[in-house]
């Protein structure tokens, strides 16, 4: 859709068309070095010994770093800090690093990086989780193989499940995804003056600072990180990636080192999305009553922590999905093992546990003879209800209004008639094609939940001009958030939002605002910048009250220019002189008052149901996808373009989930190392027709209303696309992603 | 944090004129670079001075989802 106004232009738009916009992995310096990683070459082994001295002498090369170069803390972490930054006495899966090779050019690096001699003790990998959770498993750490496990029981299952008319049971497994943003993790670092400057890819600054500053043993004021434009994120940048390893090469060699990973190495080395093994038991009543639910889940974080905790926290959380069960119990492990290395991805623990709750959802309607749609709406849960682990929902919750927008959809009210719309199809072929529509509906926490600090502070300052700058660290990942900061200011002060400007993303020069995670920012930021607009408005009537000698401050309100109080009007040019007005606010996310674990639970929530259709080849197998609708409630709309391009490319990212992409390991080596091999959906596997119904919810403690909506964009597609099969073939795929020959396998089995 | 402490919540009685620095030194935090600190709830820097019943949240940088 074309932006409704200039105004809703996404601001870097021309700039990302024409190319000139920097990206990190296009920045330059004179003098630089290129650094590149020597990475393990076995997903387990122990290192006996590391030679540098082949790969000192290739000409180009400047300097060759292992772990005996790191000076302060050689490890790394969001939660744990587990992993080395420099691996020195073992590695634990294919991406860890060994030794940095700094030198003239990319290839002297390489070349380099080859000669790197280490050696190792090769060990056994631990691959599957459920066997290294067994207390005779190799400790992949000192602490054990489990790294993080809930257990969480609410009235009695047996009980529930013994009044239950059906009960529907199985286990369904979800693989690991990679992001596959376009831009590979990417970053220069350099001396200014005596502060190392970090500008790479990111998602939270302040704690990349923090991070960068551990390991180097600075200070954190001789740290500064700026994190510029971005090409993609997805969470796949929320933990350190280059950050450390250019920081190390700067600091020894005090010289611009410059970083950007090849397609492989990202894929290798970056987190994913948690693969997951999870059973689920639901029983409902005759009506369709949810009465009972049990759940256990083994989720393979591979060999380090990252965010692997709290994304089971959110496993856990939405396990029984936006619905009203009474008898719930969770059983839930984050293992250890040396499948690459898990972390933070959209949707985050939501997206694995909806595949599974979603499937079970359209399986208790089938064996009730209900719809599905009913079924869901019969049990969603209201405002004051108490959620599956039982904290009340407090605030509004939306869920009732997106399955409502969903079935007044097209899609869904027409999908008799769409079904057996197979026209576009020769007369031969028809009978061999099958079209299914499916539904899927979700709940997806906002913020870091209770227990994480989560605030945004920011700045604003007043010019002449007018011109007002914001200052918030929070960055711009792709997802639209600057244009959404501009048209909230615009919006409350009335000046155009070319008069608005944004330094952001920057430790110098903005204060911190907290993760650009979650689906936070928006709400986050949206409501720090509100608060300090307050602030700067009173700062003002205090100008006005000084000038004019008045006994009070006025209240006034910015408005474009001028200042418009209840009996006067002032030019902002008589009161803000150049060095401006400024202001600050910290804003602090409402949360529970009950904490059931780190992030756990939430108080805010995005809802959304999603609709799919489906066609399937039973010849070959072939899955098409000509329909997806999207019923979101983020709140109210900031962004309209930016609300729309989240979806759809959430829509696209979910079919991927649920058609097409799963990194492949054998034995802890990687087996889809690029995207020969790794299929992500093209503009041929995503439909023409996407459409995005704003199911707007006014969130009273939201800015304007707004809520989020960059990660229930994505969750229910590949839900509703399992369904949409079921619907369409009679075959329940229980293991993503159900590629051609798992249709032709499943129809085999059934006798087609 | 709250493992490293030992509690969650503990009242420290400092001379005029300390700063957050002294606070955690106080509060037998050693002094590193991962420890955050919220002084009445906005983050605050090592030097940033106290004010009487000051309200000091100590944490390390975490995220989530």
């Amino acid at each position: 859709m074309p932006p409704r106004s200039k105004e809703e232009l996404r601001r870097e738009a021309a700039a990302k068309v024409t190319g000139v916009l920097v990206y990190p992995s296009d920045l330059q310096q004179e003098e630089m070095l290129w650094v590149e990683v020597v990475r393990a070459a076995h997903p387990h082994a122990l290192i006996k010994s590391i030679d540098t001295s082949a790969a000192e002498k290739i000409p180009g090369v400047v300097r060759v770093l292992t772990h005996r170069d790191v000076p302060g803390l050689n490890a790394f972490g969001i939660q744990l800090q587990d992993q080395p930054v420099l691996c020195y006495d073992r590695v634990r899966y294919m991406g860890d690093a060994v030794a940095l090779v700094g030198a003239e050019s990319r290839q002297a690096a390489r070349r380099g990086a080859e000669l790197v001699r280490v050696e190792y003790e090769v060990l056994q990998p631990l691959c599957d989780p459920e066997a290294a959770m067994l207390p005779e498993a190799v400790k992949l750490h000192p602490g054990g193989n489990i790294l993080h496990q809930g257990h969480f029981t609410k009235g009695d299952v047996e009980e529930g499940f013994a009044r239950s008319a059906v009960i529907v049971e199985d286990t369904y497994q979800v693989p690991m995804m990679d992001h596959a943003y376009l831009e590979t993790e990417a970053g220069m670092a350099y001396w200014e003056d005596d502060v190392l400057v970090v500008d790479a890819c990111g998602q939270y600054i302040y704690r990349d600072q923090t991070q960068v500053a551990r390991a180097l043993g600075l200070p954190l004021e001789k740290i500064r990180v700026r994190a510029p434009y971005s090409g993609g994120a997805f969470g796949g940048k929320d933990e350190i990636t280059v950050q450390i390893h250019l920081a190390l090469m700067a600091y020894h060699t005090r010289r611009p080192c410059k970083m950007v990973a090849t397609r492989p190495e990202s894929i290798i080395s970056h987190t994913k999305r948690h693969p997951a093994k999870m059973h689920f038991k639901t029983g409902a009543s005759r009506s369709g009553k949810l009465l009972a639910h049990q759940v256990r889940i083994v989720s393979d974080t591979g060999a380090y922590a990252s965010l692997g905790g709290p994304v089971l926290n959110l496993m856990i959380e939405h396990a029984g999905g936006p619905y009203l069960i009474p008898n719930v119990k969770i059983d839930a492990y984050a293992v250890y093992t040396n499948n690459g290395f898990s972390g933070a991805f959209r949707g985050f623990g939501c997206t694995q546990v909806c595949v599974a709750m979603e499937s079970q959802m359209d399986r208790l309607a089938e064996a009730l003879g209900m719809d599905p749609m009913e079924i869901r709406l019969k049990n969603v849960l209201h405002q004051g209800d108490l959620a599956p682990l039982g904290y009340p929902m407090k605030l509004k919750v939306g869920i009732e209004q997106t399955l409502k927008s969903a079935r007044r959809g097209k899609l869904w009210r027409e999908r008799r008639r769409i079904k057996n719309q197979l026209d576009h199809h020769s007369p031969s072929l028809r009978p061999y094609i099958k079209r299914g529509v499916g539904v899927a509906a979700q709940m997806q926490g906002l913020g870091l939940g209770v227990g994480i600090p989560d605030y945004a502070e920011v700045a604003l300052r007043l010019l002449p001009g007018p011109r007002l700058e914001l200052m918030a660290s929070t960055n711009e990942i792709g997802q639209g958030a600057y244009t959404s900061y501009a048209l909230m200011l615009a919006r409350r002060t009335g000046l155009a939002p070319e008069q608005i400007e944004l330094k952001v993303g920057d430790t110098k020069l903005a204060p911190d605002s907290g993760t650009t995670t979650a689906s936070r920012t928006t709400y986050a930021v949206g409501n720090a910048l509100l608060l300090a607009l307050d602030r700067l408005e009173e700062r003002l009537g205090q100008l006005v009250a000084e000038k004019l000698s008045l006994a009070a401050p006025v209240r006034l309100r910015l408005q474009g220019g001028r200042l418009m109080g209840e009996s006067l009007q002032i030019e902002l040019a008589q009161i803000v002189d150049d060095q401006g007005v400024e202001a600050k606010a910290t804003f602090h996310l409402p949360v529970q008052d009950i904490e059931l674990g780190d992030g756990l639970p939430h108080l805010l929530y995005s809802y959304g149901t999603h609709v799919v259709l489906v066609e399937v080849n039973t010849l070959t197998g072939e899955i098409t996808v000509p329909a997806v609708e999207a019923h979101l409630d983020g709140g109210k709309v900031i962004f309209r373009q930016g609300f729309e391009g989240q979806s759809e490319g959430g829509i696209a990212q979910g079919l991927g989930y649920a058609l097409f992409e799963e990194v492949k390991l054998n034995e802890g080596r990687f087996l889809t190392t690029n995207f020969d091999t790794y299929i992500i959906p093209s503009v041929m596997d995503v439909p023409y027709d996407m459409r995005t119904r704003p199911v707007e919810v006014k969130e009273g403690s939201g800015p304007f209303g707004a809520k989020g909506i960059s990660e229930t964009c994505t969750v229910g597609v590949a839900p509703a696309v399992l369904n949409a099969l079921a619907d369409a073939l009679g075959v329940r795929f229980t293991r993503l992603p159900v590629r051609a020959e798992d249709v032709l396998k499943s129809l085999g089995e059934k006798g087609r | 944090m709250r493992q490293i402490l030992g509690r969650r919540e503990l009242e420290i009685e400092l001379p005029a004129g300390a700063t957050v620095a002294d606070a955690l030194r106080a509060a037998g935090l050693p002094n590193r670079v991962d420890v955050w600190v919220l002084l009445d709830g906005v983050r605050a820097g090592r030097e940033a001075p106290l004010s009487e019943g000051a309200v000091l949240d100590f944490f390390q940088p975490v995220g989530g989802g």
